[in-house]
């Protein structure tokens, strides 16, 4: 009889340990995952701060930035354009589609040229560029993590923040701006070839529409944006490059990272800068 | 604390990288002027030891002198950057594959002493003929070179600043026979012409027998035998003796 009840009690037993080592191993893993992001954190404000203080020290590498700046700003003209023209095209498109049901055709210019210069224009470039410049970055600073040539800097009594980072950086803030005005002026453009050439609209009333409706400050956050960006596409694929794993895998993971993680940041400080900016 | 013994000189050296410790305690002196190779076998922390005395890696615990000066923290080190000069020649090379050769051995003169370009390009030039390269390579890529070719542009900018000590990673690792003899001798020549003080990690005893003074060994995070390169045949250490005589079975534990 005693010996039916413990069979009974048993199970039930097994079941709250069972229970109590499911709520053990899920207490761990999310203080885990705490402590990862900590100590992530922490890891890439001391990668921020050592640049912020190796950027006032002598001496400055400017034939590097001027390099960076070609291959940032110069060399991404072309995917950035290319998107820009397309994106001004579909957005008139389907504004037309949209606003006919409506009657507010006309809107068109003021659309297109609100979304390209606030919005479209730097967070699209911000995305090409990471995927261009940020992945390049990462790829190029990791090989040489993993070839010893930034090792090889420190025996040759060159500091790889001073000559490595902050060149890089320095030139994707410098970049972004104007390559996003460009990319605005390229995305109007696209607008006004669908809206006079497909939707019939007037090509003088179309401009003059567009130049009456858009502000400085709209450009300006536009431009401010761009160059938070650059900032970010760079000192992501600075920091994962810098830092990669061992081997041809280590790199790639670092390529990935640079990419996912600069393209979220863009999208969440668009955000946070958009709320600054336009937010009443 | 100070030490005013010449030369190169650890204590209690320790360095981890997470649960494992590479190195576990090294006492080392290397005397100054002469050729002291570190042997061991193959991820036994010769690699983190070269690195920890050249400031690459800071070290957990312990003591680094240079010349009787205290180089333990980067600040120590720092204050005696303008008194020593360092140079290495790397396992790979760790040529800067974006620039011409000539632009890799003169870079720590243009970056780290601001010569120009112009007087830089015939110095390294004149490097490059040192270690036995035309001055038709001094245009190419590293990525045009061989493997040997590789390692002497490496040793050409080891030696362009005029170092006061050199530091050699597996030298001949991945060469031919031949080419490794070649090598070596350009490590012994260089090394005996200009007088520095060299430090070399290694498991070809080829190149331990042609390159070394001294010679040390690492096992396990520590060094278990160190004396003249004379004495490494005659030796009765069981380590250096399986060491040398390439033998399976030893203290040295193979199993893999």
């Amino acid at each position: 009889m005693k010996k039916t009840e413990q069979h009974k009690h048993q199970p039930a037993t097994h079941q709250a340990r069972g229970g109590l080592s499911r709520i053990h191993a899920a207490v761990a893993g999310l203080g885990a995952m705490v402590l990862q992001f900590v100590s992530a954190t922490g890891q890439i404000s001391v990668f921020f701060a050592t640049t912020l203080g190796q950027m006032v020290q002598r001496p400055f590498y400017l034939r590097l930035m001027l390099r960076q700046l070609r291959e940032i700003g110069y060399n991404s003209l072309p995917v950035v354009g290319l998107t820009a023209l397309f994106t001004g095209m579909v957005l008139a498109l389907q504004s037309y589609t949209g606003f006919a049901r409506f009657n507010a055709e006309s809107a068109i210019a003021n659309v297109v040229v609100l979304s390209m210069v606030r919005e479209l224009g730097p967070v699209l470039a911000g995305l090409m560029v990471a995927g261009r410049v940020g992945a390049a970055m990462a790829a190029e600073l990791g090989t040489m993590r993993v070839t010893e040539q930034i090792d090889a800097l420190q025996t040759l009594s060159t500091n790889p923040y001073r000559y490595l980072i902050v060149p890089r950086i320095v030139a994707g803030v410098l970049a972004l701006p104007p390559l996003v005005l460009v990319a605005d002026v390229i995305g109007v453009m696209g607008g006004w070839i669908v809206a006079v050439y497909k939707l019939g609209f007037n090509s003088g009333a179309y401009l003059i529409t567009t130049v009456n409706i858009v502000t400085f400050e709209d450009v300006f956050s536009g431009l401010v944006k761009a160059a938070v960006f650059g900032f970010i596409i760079t000192g992501m694929g600075c920091y994962h490059g810098f830092n990669s794993g061992r081997g041809a895998q280590g790199v790639g993971a670092a390529t990935t990272r640079a990419v996912v993680s600069a393209s979220i940041l863009i999208l969440v400080f668009d955000y946070v800068l958009t709320e600054a900016f336009f937010a009443k | 604390m100070a030490n005013s013994d010449k030369g190169i000189i650890l204590r209690g050296v320790s360095k981890r990288f997470g649960d494992k410790a590479v190195l576990d305690g090294v006492d080392l002196d290397i005397p100054i002027g002469k050729s002291t190779v570190i042997v061991g076998c193959s991820g036994t922390g010769k690699s983190v030891l070269i690195k920890s005395i050249m400031g690459i890696f800071p070290i957990d615990s312990g003591q680094i002198w240079f010349d009787g000066a205290e180089i333990t923290s980067p600040k120590q080190r720092r204050s005696i950057k303008d008194r020593f000069k360092f140079g290495m020649l790397f396992q790979g090379a760790a040529l800067f594959d974006s620039q011409t050769v000539w632009e890799n051995v003169s870079f720590g003169l243009v970056n780290g002493q601001g010569m120009k370009r112009g007087e830089a390009r015939e110095a390294a030039v004149e490097y490059l003929r040192q270690v036995g390269l035309s001055a038709e390579t001094a245009d190419l890529l590293p990525a045009q070179l061989s493997g040997g070719m590789q390692k002497r542009v490496g040793l050409a900018r080891a030696i362009a600043t005029r170092p006061d000590y050199l530091f050699f990673d597996e030298p001949t690792t991945g060469l031919d026979p031949i080419m490794s003899d070649v090598i070596n001798d350009l490590i012994r020549s260089t090394v005996t012409s200009m007088g520095v003080t060299a430090v070399s990690i290694t498991h070809d005893m080829a190149s331990v027998r042609k390159i070394a003074d001294t010679v040390a060994m690492l096992h396990q995070g520590k060094i278990v035998w160190s004396g003249s390169v004379k004495q490494i045949d005659s030796s009765t250490n069981s380590y250096i003796s399986q060491f040398v005589n390439g033998r399976a079975q030893g203290p040295i534990n193979t199993d893999v």
